[in-house]
């Protein structure tokens, strides 16, 4: 089972290949989502950014075997709060696998 | 006694090709999903289901801690649309005595949806 820094490490890559966006120009500023969304040259609304998060999701399952929700976020929102609840769903997810 | 109102839009060309949000549990409860599935045309009832909880987005006021699976969309006996709530949502819901109303309307490859948040009134 992969830690927590690997976890965090996987989460930030695939979202960062989702949006196409590079994982220092994303996470280092600390962006929100609506600044992700106008820098991202894939995404023009906040369907675009769910959908992102949605294959995010879907592939800490498909390679962790870790099921997560989405959490309902304002677009003022920093990327840095929505990986931090990822995490906590991760840990949601592995408790009740234990 | 008006708590908020949100209205959203959704264009259904731009979800055709939507592949994550399909996936239960995630943004959408599996009883969601599958009723788009079953549905004549699932783009059409995912960009329903989509809008509708944007628009309960913006008529919430902020609202922390809660999953888009926790607003959860499914139908009265008129086969009008309707959230049932769980999680903290609810429990939010609860306890401010807040109910929604929801509308919605397609036409033209377009889905756009009302929701109203009101406070019911207490004797």
């Amino acid at each position: 089972m992969a830690d927590t820094g690997e976890l965090k490490a996987y989460i930030q890559k695939k979202f960062c290949e989702n949006v196409g966006l590079p994982a220092e120009e994303v996470f280092g500023p600390d962006l929100t989502l609506a600044a992700i969304i106008s820098r991202s040259e894939r995404m023009t609304n906040s369907v675009d950014l769910m959908e992102s998060f949605a294959r995010t999701a879907n592939a800490l399952r498909k390679d962790h075997g870790i099921r997560i929700r989405l959490p309902a976020l304002a677009l003022d929102t920093p990327i840095s709060k929505v990986l931090e609840v990822f995490l906590q769903e991760v840990e949601r997810s592995q408790g009740r696998a234990a | 006694m008006l708590i908020g109102l949100g209205h959203d839009l959704q264009v259904l060309h731009e979800l055709k090709a939507l592949e994550g949000l399909w996936e239960p549990g995630v943004f959408f409860t599996e009883a969601e999903t599958d009723r788009f599935r079953a549905s004549p045309s699932p783009v059409e009832s995912l960009a329903a289901g989509f809008s509708m909880k944007e628009a309960l987005f913006k008529a919430l006021p902020r609202v922390e801690g809660w999953f888009w699976t926790d607003a959860e969309v499914h139908h009265d006996e008129r086969h009008a649309p309707r959230f049932r709530f769980h999680g903290a949502l609810r429990e939010h819901m609860e306890r401010h005595g807040w109910e929604t109303l929801l509308s919605i309307s397609h036409s033209g490859g377009f889905v756009s949806t009302v929701v109203i948040v009101a406070a019911a009134a207490r004797p």
